[in-house]
C-alpha cells in the first residue's frame, strides 16, 4: 500500500479558476501545524505527502515542511498552477529542499481557454515557463487536469501539446470535475456529460499508453474508462485497499477517506467491473446515473494487471 | 455497399415482443398483431417473416406453410429465437418450408445478451433455437446489435458462431430511435471507439469463414470493410463535412441526433471503395429493423462542448464559491487553527 495524505498550506490563490474545488477561505497552515500533520502521516506509515491549497507555492513554510517531511521519510508533492513556479530560481530552491514532484495544473492547450478557465490572463505562458524551469531543475514533472465542459473534448490534443513540447512528462492526471463543492457548484456552465469527453480521454490513454507513459484519472466510472479500468484512482484503491488523509483548511477539517465508492445506477448491478468501481462521484446531484451502463470485461485481469503494478 | 441480389420481401406479423431489448427500435409503437396479413408473390430472393417478435405469433407455422404452397422457394424467419426455442417448434416450421432463421445475438455469454434484451434465459433459449435450426438443415444468419455494453467483448462471437454453424454474420449500428432514443447515453455507443472493435471481429470472424457484414456506419469510419456494408432500409443524414466526400453515395450515414450530440469530428471525406460481390444473396437475409418508432422531439440531445465555447468571449468573471473570501482577507492560522484541525493538537494522534 502506498497511502498519501494531502496537506492544504492554504487556501487563497493567484488564479480564479471557474471549477476551483478549495476556494479562499482565509486559513493558512504554519509551521507547527504542518509539521503536526507529516508527523502524523509519518507514524501512519504513510508514503508521502502532497503539498496543495489554494496555491501551495503561496506559502511561506514549503521548503521547511519539505525538509521535515523527507527528514521523516516522506515522499514529497506539490499540485501547484505553476504561476509562481515560471519566476527563475523559485523551481531550484523547491529540489533543493526535497521538493522533486510536481504536479503542474493546466486544463487546455489552448491558450485563450486556459486564461478563460483560470481567470487570468496570462496564466497559460506562466504555466509554460513553469515547466521549462521544473524540466530544467530536474523535477519530476506530471500535469493535473481538471476535466470540465470546455475542455472534454480536446484531452487528446492536450497531452500530443503537452508531451510534443516537455518530452520530460511522464505522468498525466485526470480529474473529473467535482461539483458537490467550490466554484463549481456555483458556475454550473462547468460541467459537462461523462459522453461528452469519453472519446477524446480514450485517445489520450491510448497515446500516452502507447508513448510508454503512465496516467490516473480520478472520478471517471469504469465505463467510461474503454480498456484503462486499471489507470482508475479509485480502482486502484479499492483494489489496493488504500486510504487517503486530507486536511481541509475548512470545516471539513480533517477527512480520512477509506471508501472510494460512489452511487451506482441499477444498470451497474449487471456490470462485471461494479465491486471494483467508483461509480458516479456526485452521483445524479449533477452527473446523470443514466449515463452509466454495465461493461462485461473481466475484472480478474483489471485486478491482476493493479497488483503486478504495485 | 453488396452488389445485391433482389431484396427479401418482409411480412410483419405484428410488434408485440417477448424481449425488451436495450436499443429496441419499435419502442413506442403499437403493439397490435397485423391482421390483414398479405403474402407477397413469389419471387427469387424469397420472403421473411418479422415482428416485433414473430415466434410468438400462432399464425407462423400457417403462414410459412402458405408461402411454401404459394411458390416460395426461400422462407424465412427473423427471431429473436425464445419463443421458437419450445420444442418441436423448429421442426415443425422447417416441415411447412421454412429455409433460413435470422437470429439476433447480442453477446457471446447469457450475462451479455441477457442484459441487452432485458429478459433472463433469452441467450440459452437462442442457442436452443439456432441448434434446432441448423438440426433441422435450415440455413442461420446472426445480427449483433453494437451498443455501449457489448463492444469491449464482441472478440469472443466470431469464434462462437462459427462453431455453430452460423452461416452470416452482420453488426448493427443501433438506429437513434425507439428505446435507443429514450436510452441513447445508455445505449448508443461512440462510433469512433466501438467500431474499431467491431471490425476487429469481423476481421477474426472472416479469417473463420464466418461471411461478415456491418450494417448503419459511416464508410469513413470502417477503413477496409467498408465494403461489407448493407443498405439500410431507412437512410440516415449526413454532415456538413459529408458534403464533399466521395463515397457519400454509397455510404449508410449517421443519425442526425448523433451528429447534434457529438458534432461531427469523427467524420471525414474518404476515398470511394469497392462495392463488394460475393455472397449477395446471403447479404438479402439481414433484412434490417423493420418500422421504426418516430423520432421523438420532446427528449433533448445534449449539445457537445463546442457549443459551449462559442459563448466564452461573453461569459465573465465566475460566480463565487459559497463561502469563499476574497483572496486577500485578513489570514487565520496557528492556534486558531484548532477550530478546524483539532485532532492534529490533541495529545494522541493517530486514533482516528
Amino acid at each position: 500500500m502506498a497511502n498519501i495524505g494531502y496537506l492544504q498550506l492554504v487556501r487563497h490563490c493567484n488564479q480564479y479558476c471557474r471549477f476551483c474545488s478549495n476556494p479562499a477561505t482565509g486559513w493558512m497552515l504554519d509551521l507547527d501545524t504542518a509539521k503536526r500533520a507529516v508527523d502524523d502521516f509519518a507514524e501512519r506509515g504513510y508514503f508521502g505527502v502532497i503539498l496543495t491549497g489554494g496555491e501551495p507555492s503561496l506559502s511561506p513554510i514549503v521548503a521547511d515542511v519539505t525538509r521535515h517531511a523527507v527528514g521523516r521519510g516522506l515522499h514529497v508533492r506539490m499540485i501547484t498552477n505553476g504561476s509562481r513556479l515560471a519566476q527563475p530560481g523559485l523551481a531550484a530552491s523547491y529540489v533543493e529542499a526535497g521538493l522533486r514532484h510536481f504536479h503542474v495544473s493546466i486544463h487546455s492547450c489552448r491558450e485563450e481557454l486556459e486564461d478563460f478557465l483560470t481567470g487570468v490572463r496570462g496564466s497559460f505562458a506562466l504555466a509554460m515557463q513553469a515547466l521549462e524551469q521544473l524540466g530544467a531543475a530536474g523535477a519530476t514533472v506530471n500535469v493535473n487536469t481538471v476535466i470540465n465542459r470546455f475542455n472534454a473534448d480536446h484531452l487528446d490534443e492536450n497531452v500530443r501539446y503537452f508531451v510534443g513540447r516537455f518530452p520530460f512528462i511522464s505522468h498525466f492526471v485526470w480529474n473529473n470535475l467535482d461539483p458537490s463543492m467550490g466554484r463549481a457548484e456555483t458556475n454550473r456552465d462547468t460541467a459537462h456529460r461523462l459522453a461528452d469527453f469519453e472519446l477524446s480521454l480514450a485517445r489520450a490513454m491510448r497515446f500516452l499508453h502507447k508513448s510508454g507513459r503512465s496516467f490516473r484519472v480520478e472520478r471517471v466510472p469504469l465505463c467510461y474508462m474503454t480498456e484503462f479500468a486499471h489507470c482508475s484512482t479509485e480502482t486502484r484503491k479499492i483494489v489496493k485497499g488504500e486510504e487517503r488523509i486530507v486536511h481541509f483548511l475548512d470545516e471539513k477539517g480533517t477527512v480520512r477517506q477509506t471508501d472510494f465508492r460512489h452511487a451506482k445506477s441499477d444498470a451497474c448491478k449487471a456490470c462485471t467491473l461494479d465491486s471494483i468501481c467508483g461509480g458516479l462521484f456526485e452521483l445524479g446531484e449533477h452527473y446523470d446515473l443514466a449515463e452509466l451502463y454495465p461493461v462485461f470485461v473481466p475484472a480478474e485481469d483489471i485486478v491482476r494487471r493493479i497488483r503486478d503494478d504495485a | 455497399m453488396a452488389a445485391r441480389s433482389a431484396a427479401r420481401e418482409v411480412v410483419a406479423l405484428g410488434r408485440a415482443c417477448d424481449n425488451a431489448c436495450v436499443f429496441c427500435a419499435q419502442e413506442g409503437l403499437a403493439r397490435e398483431s397485423v391482421t390483414d396479413l398479405a403474402l407477397p408473390e413469389p419471387g427469387a430472393a424469397g420472403v421473411t417473416f418479422a415482428g416485433g417478435e414473430p415466434g410468438i405469433d400462432e399464425r407462423l407455422e400457417e403462414l410459412v406453410a402458405k408461402a411454401r404452397a404459394a411458390g416460395h422457394a426461400r422462407i424465412g424467419v427473423q427471431t429473436n429465437g425464445r419463443a421458437l426455442s419450445a420444442p418441436g417448434r423448429i421442426e415443425a416450421l422447417a416441415r411447412a418450408g421454412l429455409t433460413d432463421v435470422h437470429l439476433s445475438l447480442h453477446g457471446s455469454d447469457a450475462r451479455v445478451h441477457d442484459w441487452h434484451t432485458g429478459a433472463p434465459g433469452s441467450f440459452d433459449a437462442a442457442l436452443k433455437t439456432l441448434a434446432a435450426a441448423r438440426a433441422a438443415g435450415l440455413r442461420a444468419v446472426v445480427v449483433t446489435v453494437l451498443t455501449r455494453s457489448n463492444f469491449r467483448v464482441l472478440a469472443p462471437l466470431p469464434r462462437m458462431l462459427a462453431s455453430r454453424g452460423v452461416a452470416g454474420w452482420c453488426i448493427d449500428v443501433p438506429r437513434w430511435r425507439g428505446r435507443a432514443q429514450t436510452h441513447a447515453d445508455r445505449v448508443v455507443p461512440r462510433l469512433a471507439l466501438a467500431l474499431p472493435f467491431a471490425l476487429h471481429a469481423i476481421d477474426a470472424a472472416e479469417a473463420l469463414g464466418l461471411t461478415s457484414f456491418v450494417r448503419g456506419a459511416p464508410a469513413c469510419l470502417l477503413g477496409p470493410f467498408a465494403s461489407r456494408a448493407l443498405p439500410e432500409s431507412e437512410p440516415r443524414a449526413f454532415a456538413d463535412v459529408c458534403t464533399s466526400c466521395p463515397s457519400r453515395g454509397a455510404c449508410a450515414g449517421v443519425d442526425a441526433q448523433y451528429v447534434a450530440r457529438f458534432g461531427a469530428g469523427e467524420l471525414a471525406p474518404r476515398p470511394p471503395f469497392a462495392r463488394e460481390t460475393r455472397a449477395p444473396e446471403l447479404a438479402t437475409l439481414f433484412v434490417g429493423a423493420g418500422e421504426m418508432a418516430p423520432l421523438r422531439e420532446d427528449l433533448p440531445v445534449h449539445p457537445p462542448p463546442e457549443r459551449a465555447r462559442v459563448s466564452l468571449p461573453v461569459m465573465g468573471r465566475p460566480a463565487p464559491a459559497h463561502a469563499e473570501v476574497p483572496a486577500s482577507a485578513p489570514k487565520q492560522t496557528g492556534e486558531a487553527l484548532k477550530a478546524i484541525l483539532p485532532d492534529l493538537f490533541a495529545g494522541k494522534r493517530g486514533e482516528r
